[in-house]
């Protein structure tokens, strides 16, 4: 049998247990290690299972992931996510829209804070959710924003995404994230001029709050002082050089614990919470990890991607033609794969192609990561629409998916900007210091 | 049977969150160090092997937990088979969990032969003198454990028993 059959084989089989419920981690180990094993024997096989997690764990630059995971759900239990609300809701309230303006800003300000969409959609959520529901907003915007928002999550740094992209790819990390940035920025504005559309032809949509005297205005933005402090020292270390994305993530965690300290939200049931949740989650990323680093080296040995890229590098498309069509392919799988399956099953065969066709992998980072949000969005396993979901038990799922669309629509315009000028992305990393 | 396997849930619900805990513990004094570590490189004294300690404690993390991400159902699956409900996919999770229990115990002995392999030539961290080996059997141990919750969630779902949540 060649080794190119034993790949498809080894393809069809992944795909398989995936849809009976197998865990991702341990799909990708599975076929993995069974894959080397019918090509390599069954000495390379056993070999790569019993280094590889060893491999993956005593990995340095990966104590980014556990540390920003920390950092963020640190900020949860110090009530962060609340002081950016009011800040935000002080500026935009006032808005036709302006709650979910202010739902969108916060989490794009929690964002900065946590690496997570779900993380972010959660904890915005169950803060802005009650007031828009005190000033009648309707449910469909009010969730769709909650779910869209927090999205921002994976794109605005720290991201898991942005790392996983970096540790597969060998990429820069600390580049990804600041490349991350200014999409982040332009996607928290389109979703902000997608509110603004909105409530426009629907007024009643998003019926204006109370305007807030300036003074207060000013003291809530002061509150939020303290979170916005954390964000400049993180990412303005990182842009600067003064340490690395590793180091970033700890000395971001040790000031949101010291905020938590501080602010007398620490004891011990809400750290040990923390903690386990926070371990919890590390784990898994690992466990997917660990299963990309067996499951790629089989890839290889298949030649399936140089094949791939081969043939699509010698069909008469333009290189936009087969980044759109394989964009096309992200979004349908989107709407069936979790996104670190597909970024971790994707990569080692898209990662060669971008490179080839002569696009710059950086920039094609952030671009799989705002797809990826989309898939977060999208029905039918948009992940951050059970969660809002589950924080809006009375609203049917119907609806949150009509008030997600011009969201999607927002995004959609942000990938068409981003490929149009590639520079959103690319600005930051490339006047990076050091 | 049941009775059983509601006593080992308790037993080894408690001892997974412990050794969570510890993992979490562990993180917190990764944190301190990456704080000391930045700090005292910045005044030209930096620590030696500081990221030797951090990759060692970086498993520790990682293999302590592993279990608790699976017995709390962290572990992220695919359902792209919406259609099977009820009892059928009580034991089409059981079959699942049993192929994936059976596959951790081949990591754990794969961990294990690494482990001895280090012992033997003698493989350690770059600055400090700390040896490999005590590390592949951290890897040992929670690969071990998570096959063991592995086994015992293939068990729940045989009977019928609801999926645990963390608490």
């Amino acid at each position: 049998m060649s080794e190119s059959t034993i790949g498809l084989i080894g393809i069809a089989a992944l795909f398989i247990l995936l849809a009976i419920r197998m865990p991702v981690g341990i799909v990708m180990m599975l076929i993995g290690g069974v894959g080397v094993w019918a090509i390599n024997g069954s000495k390379a096989a056993l070999a790569t299972l019993g280094s590889e997690p060893f491999v993956i764990a005593s990995n340095f630059e990966l104590l980014i992931i556990p540390m920003f995971v920390l950092m963020g759900n640190l900020a949860s239990i110090s009530g962060m996510s609340r002081d950016l609300y009011g800040a935000a809701y002080a500026w935009f309230g006032h808005w036709r829209g302006g709650l979910a303006c202010a739902t969108i800003a916060a989490c794009a300000g929690f964002a900065a804070l946590s690496g997570s969409s779900v993380a972010s959609a959660v904890t915005m959520g169950r803060v802005a959710l009650p007031e828009m529901r005190r000033y009648n907003y309707h449910p469909r915007l009010a969730t769709g924003c909650i779910a869209a928002g927090g999205t921002l999550g994976i794109l605005i740094p720290p991201s898991t995404g942005f790392v996983i992209y970096a540790i597969l790819t060998e990429e820069s990390i600390g580049r990804l994230f600041l490349a991350g940035v200014l999409p982040g920025l332009l996607l928290t504005f389109l979703f902000m001029v997608s509110i603004g559309i909105q409530t426009r032809i629907k007024p009643d949509l998003g019926p204006p709050g109370p305007k807030m005297p300036m003074p207060q205005r000013i003291r809530a933005t002061g509150q939020a002082g303290a979170m916005t402090g954390i964000i400049v020292i993180t990412i303005g270390g990182i842009y600067t050089g003064f340490f690395t994305a590793g180091e970033a993530a700890g000395v971001g965690a040790f000031l949101a614990f010291m905020l938590a300290i501080l602010r007398r939200s620490v004891n011990w049931a809400s750290m040990s919470d923390t903690l386990l949740q926070t371990v919890r989650t590390s784990a898994f990323a690992f466990l997917i990890l660990i299963g990309a680093h067996v499951f790629n080296p089989f890839l290889a040995l298949t030649r399936i991607p140089t094949t791939l890229s081969e043939a699509l590098i010698g069909t008469e498309f333009a290189p936009l033609g087969i980044l759109l069509i394989l964009l096309a392919a992200f979004i349908v799988l989107g709407m069936f794969l979790e996104g670190f399956a597909i970024l971790v099953l994707s990569l080692p065969i898209v990662h060669p192609l971008i490179i080839q066709l002569g696009y710059d992998p950086i920039w094609f980072g952030v671009v799989m990561v705002i797809v990826l949000e989309m898939g977060l969005i999208s029905p039918p396993v948009g992940v951050n629409v059970f969660v809002v979901k589950s924080i809006a038990e009375d609203v049917p799922m119907s609806e949150i998916f009509i008030g997600i669309l011009p969201f999607w629509l927002a995004m959609v315009a942000c990938l068409v900007l981003l490929i149009a000028f590639p520079q959103i992305a690319l600005f930051l990393p490339n006047t990076m210091i050091n | 049977m049941e009775r059983l396997i509601l006593k080992l849930s308790d037993a080894v619900g408690e001892c997974v969150r412990f050794l969570a805990l510890v993992s979490g513990i562990v993180l917190m004094c990764l944190m301190a160090l990456t704080v000391v570590a930045v700090t005292v490189r910045k005044a030209n004294n930096p620590i030696l092997g500081a990221q030797d300690l951090s990759e060692s404690g970086l498993i520790v993390v990682v293999f302590f937990a592993m279990a608790y991400s699976g017995w709390t159902g962290g572990h992220i699956a695919v359902d792209l088979i919406g259609a099977i409900k009820g009892r059928a996919l009580d034991y089409l999770d059981c079959g699942v969990r049993t192929v994936c229990g059976l596959f951790f115990v081949v990591v754990t002995w794969m961990t294990v032969e690494h482990a001895l392999d280090a012992l033997e030539y003698g493989d350690g961290f770059n600055l400090l003198p700390i040896p490999h080996w005590p590390f592949y059997f951290v890897i040992a141990f929670g690969s071990g454990l998570f096959s063991l919750v592995l086994f015992l969630l293939a068990a729940r779902s045989a009977y019928g028993m609801p999926e645990i949540k963390p608490k």
